[in-house]
């Protein structure tokens, strides 16, 4: 494993004081505030919910149904957005005519449809699906769009001196070159998509996380309640994790992608001489 | 002639393709003989959003929708702006609670929208807390990596002439992340209209989600669509307002080169 930084040290320390501190002061309160469970439950209690819920497998069917769904819907979406988004690019008639619409729509709260949605495709994972490909759509459209124009001129001309077709100028230039931006567009698109998933399961649903938390909150079961949306955070997280591990494998040239991965608290540059003198 | 074609040229073929689109609309329902309650027509819609806006409903509701939203707006990024110079500064304050903001940035805030209904109860302090939550993560990200974008030759030069950190801090760091914060705003604003249509459709009795959502419930579309439009106007106006404030106050920025689109949402 290798060796980490003081500063990562330092702050790891610091960090996981922090956190037992938050910690201990909630477990105190709850238990000497006159604070009513519903309210704000005890550390214990969120950890009896997680035992239950993830132990015990009273949350795995719904876990799986919102995976399930964000998963079908990123797929759906992303998808679409990326063959539109090369046909946009490609001709120009389609790009004068879709393009400004669509970034006009960007300023649009998409998810303010999801109830119609609903009243359309029903309680099920239909909703919910479309729900998350519509939100998954633009991103990925708009970043595949810039990304392809946004191609090394030079590159271009340089196929086109040997005669190659359009089709080998996408696939082996502009396809490569717009990889980053494409990425870029997919970490948005996972965390719309999660949203548009608990959106939709707020509004209509029988199962997934969502409908836990709505379901909970009328039984005031807050701990439930805690521990649904720590996992669906630590859905996020992974899937974010996920799609920068594969922007950092697939576009392995490209620099942006493992300045990517670095945490933000290592990005730093106050100093030339502190870092030793290195500059542009 | 020729003047007015070069500067509404490029609106030609999206106004074309909306046209062609409510053309279709219309077409798709006279031929396919569609049921009002399944698509209303065009016009039941524009009559819809006339009537909503004259005698009142999509007025009044517009009205709180956009008061929870702005003033959420507002809470959230100027707290974002400065817990974000504070952690940016301090490196010991960054060491204890940086590593906790970024864990609850993965929260997704929508998700929280039913926990502040049962601590908040119905109607806009919900609102106005869930929008300030969800506004809060991006603009404080932004501040704090404007701030690291400051110039290191630039702060050196104001060392070596011992200028205070707060010197430091005002002439340095503070202009280099305005262009940063700035487009921070941006992406926040379009987090508050989302988080204020989510937490209208979870816990509210008034606002145009909760318009969307009730009359969705009852099939009652043409005012459902009306609502919807609306909104998309205000969230067009509010983003275009932010844009034009930040063209203005970082004018500087129209020099730099182009950075890449941020397509947000």
């Amino acid at each position: 494993m290798k060796r980490w930084s003081p500063e990562t040290v330092k702050m790891a320390a610091c960090s996981l004081i922090t956190v037992t501190v938050i910690v201990v002061v909630w477990e105190l309160v709850t238990r000497l505030g006159e604070i009513p469970a519903y309210v704000v439950p005890s550390p214990a209690a969120v950890a009896e919910a997680f035992r239950s819920g993830l132990i015990d497998g009273t949350l795995y069917r719904h876990i799986g149904f919102t995976v399930l769904c964000t998963l079908t819907g990123l797929l759906a979406g992303c998808v679409a957005g990326l063959l539109i988004g090369a046909l946009v690019a490609e001709f120009r008639p389609l790009e004068l005519s879709i393009y400004p619409l669509v970034i006009g729509l960007q300023s649009v709260p998409k998810i303010a449809i999801a109830p119609l949605i609903v009243a359309y495709l029903g309680f099920g994972i239909e909703s919910k699906v479309f729900t998350v490909g519509l939100l998954c759509f633009f991103p990925v459209f708009v970043n595949t769009v810039v990304g392809l124009h946004a191609v090394d001129a030079g590159a271009i001309d340089l196929y086109r001196v040997f005669s190659a077709s359009r089709w080998r100028q996408f696939l082996d230039v502009r396809l490569p070159a717009s990889a980053d931006h494409i990425f870029a567009g997919l970490q948005i698109a996972v965390v719309l998509g999660l949203i548009g998933c608990i959106v939709s399961e707020f509004i209509a649903s029988t199962e997934g996380l969502g409908f836990i938390i709505k379901a909970r909150a009328g039984q005031l079961d807050v701990s439930m309640m805690f521990a649904a949306i720590l996992i669906l955070a630590m859905l996020g997280a992974t899937g974010t994790l996920l799609v920068r591990l594969a922007h950092g494998v697939t576009v392995f040239w490209s620099p942006t992608a493992k300045q990517r991965t670095a945490p933000l608290w290592r990005r730093r540059q106050t100093s030339t001489v502190r870092e030793g003198g290195r500059h542009a | 002639m020729r003047g007015l074609r070069r500067r509404y040229g490029a609106w030609f073929y999206p106004v074309a393709t909306v046209l062609f689109l409510i053309g279709a609309w219309e077409l798709a329902i006279r031929v396919g003989n569609v049921p009002p309650y399944l698509l209303p027509r065009a016009e039941q819609v524009v009559a819809s959003l006339a009537d909503g806006l004259v005698d009142g409903r999509l007025l009044v509701e517009g009205v709180a929708t956009l008061r929870s939203a702005m003033i959420g707006y507002l809470l959230g990024s100027s707290i974002a702006v400065a817990v974000g110079v504070a952690i940016g500064e301090s490196r010991w304050l960054e060491r204890f609670f940086l590593p906790i903001v970024t864990g609850f940035q993965a929260i997704p805030k929508v998700a929280l929208a039913p926990l502040v209904f049962i601590w908040l109860g119905f109607g806009s302090p919900g609102v106005i807390a869930l929008v300030a939550l969800a506004c809060f993560f991006p603009v404080f990200t932004s501040t704090m990596v404007g701030l690291r974008s400051a110039d290191p030759m630039l702060i050196d030069l104001y060392r070596a002439h011992s200028a205070t950190r707060w010197r430091i801090l005002m002439d340095v760091r503070v202009p280099a992340a305005t262009v940063f914060v700035f487009s921070g705003f941006q992406v926040a604003i379009v987090f508050a209209f989302i988080a204020t249509v989510v937490m209208e459709f979870v816990a509210a009795t008034q606002g145009l989600g909760y318009v969307i959502q009730d009359s969705a419930n009852t099939l009652d579309l043409p005012i459902s669509f009306a609502a919807v439009l609306v909104l998309a106007v205000l969230g067009i106006t509010g983003t275009a307002l932010v844009r034009r404030v930040r063209r203005a106050v970082v004018f500087w920025e129209r020099g730099l080169p182009a950075r890449s689109a941020e397509a947000t949402l």
